[in-house]
C-alpha cells in the first residue's frame, strides 16, 4: 500500500481526534480570529432597532436542548436587545421544551435587571401544543389558548401585560428561534398570510435552505441561521458572549474539514496518476 | 348497535365533517361557524392530551415486557420507563408539593440529564461529518466533482475566519442560496403542497383510507 493510498483512508481515530482538538483547543484557548458582520446579523439588528416603542412582541422559543449550543447564543443576544428596548414581550412556545429553554436564556439574560416587570413588560405563557393547530388557536384567541400563565398559574387575563393582547393582530412582530417543525412555515400559513403579522426567525444553520425562499418572497423579515451571524449579532449589540467564544471552534472545525477534503483529493489523483505510469 | 358503531362511514363522516369546519370558515366568514371552528380546533388539545397518556402506557407495555422476558438490552427498557415515570411524576403540575416543570428536581434532572445527554449526541455530529466528508468529498467523476465544489464552498462560507478574509465567500454564499437552493426549494414546496392537497381532497372525499384500521373496508 503506497502512501497515497494510505492518506485515502487515514484511521478513523485519527480523524476524531484531530476534530476534538480542533473544537476544544480555541475554546480552551481562544485565538481572536477574525469575523466579518455580515448581511443576515445586520438586518436582524437593524429590523430589531426599528421597532416602535410600545410595540407587542410574541417571542417563541421553539426548539429542545439538542439544538441548545447553537440557538442559545442568538436567544440571549435577542432578550437582551428586546428588554433593551421599550416593548411588551410575550413568550409562547410550540415546542414542549420551549419554555424551559426561555428560562435558561433569561437566565443569561435578566429583564429585571433592564428594569422590565413580570406581567407588566414580559409574561410567560409556557406551552401550546398541537404545533400548528395551536399557532392557528393562539392566533384566534390569545386568553382561550393560553387561559394561565407559565410561572405562577394565575389567570393569564389579570395581567397588565395582557389587557389588550387578544387575537393575532395585537403583535406587532412574531420572533421565533426554532430547530424544526412546528415553526417558520407554521407562522407563515397561520399568522403571516391570515393577519399579516410579521416575523423573523432564527434557526440552526442546516435549516437556512428551507428558509430561503421564504426570506425571499419577503414573509421572513429577517433571518439568523446558526451560530455564526449569533457570533456577529453579539458585535452589533455590543454584548459579546457564547457566539464570539464559539467562532474560533468553528472556523478550525472548517478548517480541519477542508484539510482533509484536500489530502483525500490529492491522495486520490496522485495514486490515480502513479497507477497509470506503472501500467 | 355495536355492528353500527364500528361502520366505517362514521369516522369518514367525522373526518369529512371536521375538516370542513376548518376549511370553510377560512374562504367565508360567519361568526357563529367561525367560534364553533376555533372551539373544535382547541379541542384538538384533549385528543392529544389523551394521545400521549396512551403514549406513556404503550412505552410502558413495551419496555415492561422487554424487562420482563430479559430482551436483548433489557436494562435500557429500566433506563427508560425509570426515566420515564420519573419525569411524570416530579413533572406534575402541584407546586405545593414541590413538583411541577419549574421545580428544582424537575429542572435538576433536566439540565444535568436532558441537556447533557442531548447536546453529547447532537455534537457527535461534528466527528461523523468530518470523517463523512473526508470519505465523500472526493472528485471521482463529475458528479461527485460537483458535490465536492458545493461541499467545499458551503465550507469556506460558513467559517467566520474565512469570510472575514476572503469577503467573496459572502456573496458566493448569497448566490448559491438565492438562485439554485432558492429555485429547487420552491420546486420541492410546491410539489409537497400539490401533494397535500391531493391528500386532503382525497381524504375529504373519503377515497383515501390510510388512516382507518389499515386502509381496508
Amino acid at each position: 500500500m503506497s502512501i497515497f493510498d494510505k492518506l485515502q483512508d487515514i484511521d478513523i481515530r485519527i480523524i476524531y481526534l484531530l476534530a476534538m482538538i480542533s473544537v476544544f483547543y480555541p475554546l480552551i484557548s481562544p485565538m481572536g480570529l477574525p469575523i466579518k458582520i455580515g448581511a443576515q446579523s445586520t438586518k436582524w439588528y437593524n429590523y430589531l432597532n426599528t421597532i416602535p416603542d410600545g410595540s407587542v412582541v410574541l417571542f417563541s422559543p421553539n426548539f429542545g436542548a439538542s439544538s441548545l449550543s447553537e440557538l442559545l447564543p442568538m436567544t440571549v443576544a435577542t432578550l437582551h436587545h428586546l428588554w433593551s428596548k421599550n416593548v411588551k414581550v410575550v413568550v409562547v412556545a410550540f415546542w414542549a421544551d420551549g419554555p424551559i429553554m426561555f428560562r435558561t436564556a433569561k437566565g443569561l439574560a435578566v429583564p429585571e435587571s433592564y428594569g422590565k416587570v413580570y406581567g407588566k413588560d414580559y409574561i410567560e405563557l409556557g406551552f401550546v401544543p398541537n404545533g400548528e393547530t395551536g399557532m392557528n388557536n393562539l392566533g384566534k384567541d390569545v386568553l382561550g389558548t393560553c387561559s394561565v400563565d407559565y410561572v405562577n398559574n394565575r389567570p393569564t387575563r389579570d395581567y397588565d401585560i395582557m389587557k389588550n393582547i387578544k387575537v393575532a393582530t395585537d403583535f406587532n412582530l412574531v420572533i421565533s428561534i426554532e430547530s424544526g417543525t412546528p415553526g417558520f412555515d407554521g407562522w407563515a400559513r397561520q399568522w403571516e398570510t391570515v393577519y399579516k403579522v410579521k416575523f423573523i426567525v432564527g434557526c440552526v444553520g442546516v435549516s437556512i435552505g428551507g428558509m430561503q425562499p421564504y426570506v425571499n418572497s419577503g414573509q421572513i423579515q429577517a433571518l439568523m441561521p446558526g451560530l455564526s451571524p449569533s457570533a456577529e449579532y453579539e458585535l452589533l449589540i455590543k454584548k459579546p458572549g457564547l457566539g464570539i467564544a464559539s467562532t474560533d471552534a468553528i472556523t478550525m472545525s472548517h478548517y480541519l474539514v477542508i484539510a482533509f477534503v484536500i489530502i483525500g483529493n490529492v491522495a486520490y489523483f496522485l495514486s490515480k496518476l502513479g497507477g497509470k505510469k506503472d501500467g | 348497535m355495536s355492528s353500527l358503531l364500528k361502520r366505517i362511514e362514521i369516522p369518514i363522516f367525522l373526518t369529512i365533517v371536521c375538516c370542513l369546519l376548518q376549511v370553510v370558515p377560512y374562504y367565508f366568514y360567519w361568526k357563529p361557524l367561525d367560534d364553533f371552528a376555533t372551539r373544535e380546533a382547541q379541542w384538538m388539545n384533549l385528543i392529544v392530551a389523551t394521545a400521549t397518556f396512551i403514549g406513556l402506557i404503550s412505552l410502558v407495555q413495551v419496555h415492561g415486557a422487554n424487562v420482563q422476558k430479559r430482551s436483548k438490552g433489557w436494562y435500557f427498557s429500566v433506563v427508560t420507563l425509570v426515566c420515564a415515570v420519573s419525569f411524570a411524576i416530579i413533572g406534575l403540575p402541584l407546586p405545593e408539593y414541590g413538583l411541577g416543570s419549574l421545580s428544582y428536581w424537575y429542572l435538576f434532572l433536566y439540565n444535568n440529564g436532558q441537556v447533557a445527554l442531548s447536546q453529547a449526541q447532537f455534537s457527535l455530529l461534528a466527528f461523523f461529518m468530518t470523517s463523512g466528508v473526508y470519505r465523500a468529498f472526493r472528485a471521482r467523476n463529475l458528479e461527485s466533482g460537483l458535490v465536492l465544489g458545493a461541499g467545499i464552498l458551503t465550507v469556506c462560507y460558513n467559517a467566520p475566519a474565512i469570510v472575514a478574509t476572503y469577503p467573496f465567500f459572502a456573496d458566493i454564499r448569497g448566490l448559491l442560496n438565492d438562485i439554485p437552493n432558492l429555485a429547487l426549494n420552491r420546486a420541492v414546496t410546491i410539489g409537497a403542497a400539490l401533494g397535500a392537497i391531493i391528500l386532503a381532497v382525497r381524504t375529504l372525499l373519503g377515497i383515501e383510507r390510510g388512516y382507518l384500521r389499515g386502509g381496508g373496508d
